[in-house]
């Protein structure tokens, strides 16, 4: 009865451990890929990881695939756990490459381009007029700190309304500012070209609803590369031409890109 | 009990096999019956079950509905939250994938605009069909006092969901931003699957149902045959006994004495018993018979011994008789001889006195002459043998009226006789019966002015029989016994002259032939005499 409680106690404790130190006893079987893109037209992070685990089972070393939905998570993990590779928005990269001691290897392109423009939209009134309050709501995808100068960076402000009057409601995924922004739960919203392209083609009754009022400057696309440290050199070059030998796979499509370049930080 | 059962004819009871038909229809029927009840609660009872298994089925999709819409609700009220609209999308995108019972799942907001559904081109759209419109509703008049921590669900059933394949159950629930309550959540559950349990539950049952009857009739079957095998060799038996007791009854009711019932084959105790009583009521029966066999012997040997001494008797008697009435002739015939010699020879020499006392002794003497002469027929008639052919008595009373008549022409007497009378007899034994008969009636009416005879036929007492009829001085039928009695008069001789002898001859030819005679009078009213022949 003793050595029952006993053994009942050591599977609390090792129960907590797990609880406690997520991915622990993953990355020690093998290297960590972690994926945040809000900016993808892709939603689906479950089909997401399953179509790159597909791929990546056919990679030498084992490399487990893990999708972020939400910048925060993302950035606490990639702190926390440290994984070998890392796929992430450029202006996230170029803010914490060093911190996190980061090196790129590839760039993602789309339309032949490693930039993408995202939009400004707002709902349409009844009289298919903008609706202009005072105090508007904006609906983006994360940015990080410092969100509304990035957003300065991107947009005229001659176009649109002083950036002191705006709310910004941050949003997972870029398709959620779209939601966000025909449903009427905000008045303006920040969307990529590609999402805008790809809604007006699966709910064109959205799309109908937004009125593009301006483009933003071009925003490099997403940078995968790796954690010094974690892996070496040999190991980042073999997964950089793992995956550009990868580019005529169906996974590119869940990735909704066309292919690499090649990035020089 | 007894006494009533005898007022009934044995004939007109039903036979024992009625009984043990009726009863073993009655029994097959009653079996019959009793099954078709017990069907009858075994039908019920699986219907019960059966719709009890529909509502359980139901119930479950209910419950698995609801617990899936409140788990969707709770990521929706997050997505919501968190403007993670392509997460809800996504989730009731894979929802709906994972599950093909749920055939759509909508979050509609309460602007009225759909927000999130597994198909992402119906995002945005206005609730536009009755559905939509129904669930918006719940909003207000279900949802509206609604906190997050509720979990209400309401359900959307058409009637008779549970009838067809293409049938939809809405499972509806709010959804909240924060604390807000912003919109609802629905699913649309097909219930096709839910049908076809229902469809495969309902053919188990029917299975289940029609295995049962299969074997509850194989059973039904064979009890069935296996009863009618028992009752009909135990009926066949029973009947056996029966018949063999009732054949052994009758054959002893038949006078068979020596008869015993067989103990084989009785097959039950009271039948046994009763054989048992009635063999030995058939030896007590034997017995007595036999004893009442040994004094009837006794009793015909005696009077067959008494028939003898009488016969003898009668013999001797009549023998003395003839001799007696022939010895009386002699001396009666001297004393006519002497009596008439003194009445022509010494007429002269007497006087009155004497001429007068000779007279009388002359008529006594003719008297008893007449008498002997009756007396001798009387016995000759004990004697004489019957010639026995077919006699009209209608001819021999003519014939006797005819010579009455003609020896006394003057008397003013109708006769009617019937005709055709024909009897078996002898023809002289019945003439003098007749004569007699007819006689004593032509005398007894001979102070009337109008005498009236009739010779007839008549029933009596259910039996044929003839008779002399007559308007003359009848008699009082208190002497009717002594009527047909030798020597016997009911009258003076003054009034009516004879012997009185005629009746007793009349008696003893009737008797002979084996019949009967009687008479019927009243004083002065005339009289009737019947004989009956054989």
């Amino acid at each position: 009865m003793h050595n029952l409680k006993r053994l009942n106690l050591g599977c609390w404790l090792l129960w907590l451990s797990l609880l406690i130190v997520p991915g622990h006893v993953a990355g020690d079987d093998g290297l960590r890929f972690y994926y945040f893109n809000p900016d993808s037209p892709q939603n689906n992070l479950g089909r997401l990881k399953s179509d790159m685990e597909s791929l990546l089972d056919g990679f030498d070393m084992t490399i487990e695939f893990q999708p972020f939905a939400h910048l925060t998570d993302f950035d606490a993990r990639v702190r926390s756990d440290r994984p070998a590779f890392v796929f992430a928005p450029h202006w996230y990269l170029k803010r914490n490459a060093d911190e996190i001691r980061f090196t790129p290897l590839l760039q993602s392109v789309r339309q032949q381009q490693n930039s993408y423009r995202k939009l400004l939209v707002a709902r349409l009134g009844e009289d298919d007029d903008i609706n202009r309050p005072e105090r508007l709501t904006l609906a983006m995808t994360s940015l990080g700190p410092g969100s509304k100068l990035l957003l300065a960076s991107m947009l005229n402000p001659e176009n649109f309304v002083a950036l002191d009057k705006l709310s910004i409601v941050e949003v997972p995924k870029d398709a959620d500012a779209i939601f966000a922004a025909a449903l009427g739960q905000v008045d303006v919203a920040l969307v990529s070209q590609a999402n805008m392209k790809l809604f007006r083609k699966i709910n064109p009754r959205l799309i109908d609803s937004l009125k593009v009022i301006s483009e933003s400057t071009p925003i490099d696309m997403p940078v995968l590369g790796y954690i010094d440290g974690v892996v070496t050199e040999e190991q980042a070059a073999a997964l950089k031409q793992f995956m550009i030998s990868s580019q005529t796979s169906s996974v590119m499509r869940t990735l909704q890109i066309e292919g690499w370049s090649s990035h020089e930080r | 009990m007894g006494l009533k059962s005898i007022r009934y004819p044995a004939g007109k009871l039903p036979s024992i096999r009625v009984y043990l038909v009726s009863m073993n229809l009655a029994l097959l029927l009653l079996f019959m019956a009793i099954s078709l009840l017990f069907w009858q609660q075994i039908s019920n009872f699986y219907q019960s079950e059966q719709a009890e298994d529909i509502v359980s089925i139901h119930n479950a999709m209910q419950a698995r509905s609801a617990s899936l819409v409140r788990s969707m609700a709770l990521s929706a009220n997050q997505a919501i939250t968190g403007y993670d609209f392509s997460f809800l999308i996504n989730l009731m995108k894979q929802v709906t994938d994972g599950d093909r019972d749920i055939q759509y799942c909508t979050v509609l907001s309460n602007l009225g605009q759909v927000v999130a559904h597994n198909q992402v081109d119906q995002v945005g759209r206005l609730p536009d069909n009755p559905i939509d419109k129904q669930a918006l509703a719940l909003l207000d008049d279900e949802f509206i006092d609604d906190q997050v921590s509720d979990f209400s669900i309401q359900f959307i059933d058409t009637l008779g969901t549970l009838e067809t394949q293409n049938q939809m159950m809405q499972v509806v629930t709010p959804v909240f931003n924060g604390q807000e309550l912003w919109g609802i959540l629905y699913c649309g559950i097909s219930l096709a699957g839910v049908q076809a349990s229902i469809i495969e539950r309902t053919a188990e049952w029917h299975e289940e149902i029609n295995r049962i009857w299969f074997f509850y009739i194989s059973v039904a079957a064979v009890f069935i045959l296996f009863g009618f095998m028992i009752s009909l060799f135990v009926t066949q038996r029973l009947l056996r006994a029966v018949d063999q007791l009732d054949a052994g009854v009758k054959e002893v009711s038949a006078g068979d004495l020596n008869y015993r019932l067989s103990m084989q084959g009785l097959m039950c105790a009271e039948f046994g018993t009763f054989a048992t009583s009635f063999n030995r009521m058939a030896s007590n029966l034997e017995n007595s018979h036999r004893a009442l066999d040994g004094y009837n012997r006794l009793l015909e040997y005696k009077v067959e011994e008494r028939t003898v001494e009488l016969a003898r008797s009668n013999k001797e008697l009549e023998a003395f008789n003839y001799s007696v009435s022939h010895d009386l002739r002699a001396p009666l015939r001297s004393i006519e001889g002497f009596s008439q010699v003194l009445s022509e020879e010494y007429h002269d020499r007497l006087d009155e006195t004497g001429l007068d006392y000779l007279r009388r002794v002359r008529a006594a003497a003719s008297r008893m002459g007449v008498l002997i002469d009756d007396m001798l027929r009387l016995s000759r008639l004990g004697r004489q043998e019957m010639q026995v052919s077919t006699v009209d008595l209608s001819e021999l009373a003519n014939n006797t009226l005819s010579k009455l008549a003609e020896n006394e022409p003057d008397r003013q007497v109708s006769f009617q006789v019937a005709p055709d009378l024909m009897v078996q007899g002898d023809r002289q034994l019945l003439g003098i019966a007749l004569d007699n008969l007819i006689g004593n009636a032509w005398k007894y009416t001979s102070r009337r002015e109008k005498a009236e005879i009739v010779f007839g036929k008549a029933v009596k007492e259910g039996k044929s029989c003839y008779f002399v009829q007559d308007n003359g001085a009848g008699f009082d039928m208190r002497y009717a016994d002594k009527l047909f009695g030798a020597f016997q008069r009911l009258h003076k001789s003054s009034d009516f002259e004879g012997t009185g002898i005629g009746l007793a001859t009349v008696a003893r030819i009737i008797h002979r032939h084996g019949g009967s005679v009687w008479a019927e009078s009243e004083v002065d009213a005339g009289a009737t005499f019947y004989f009956q022949l054989p």
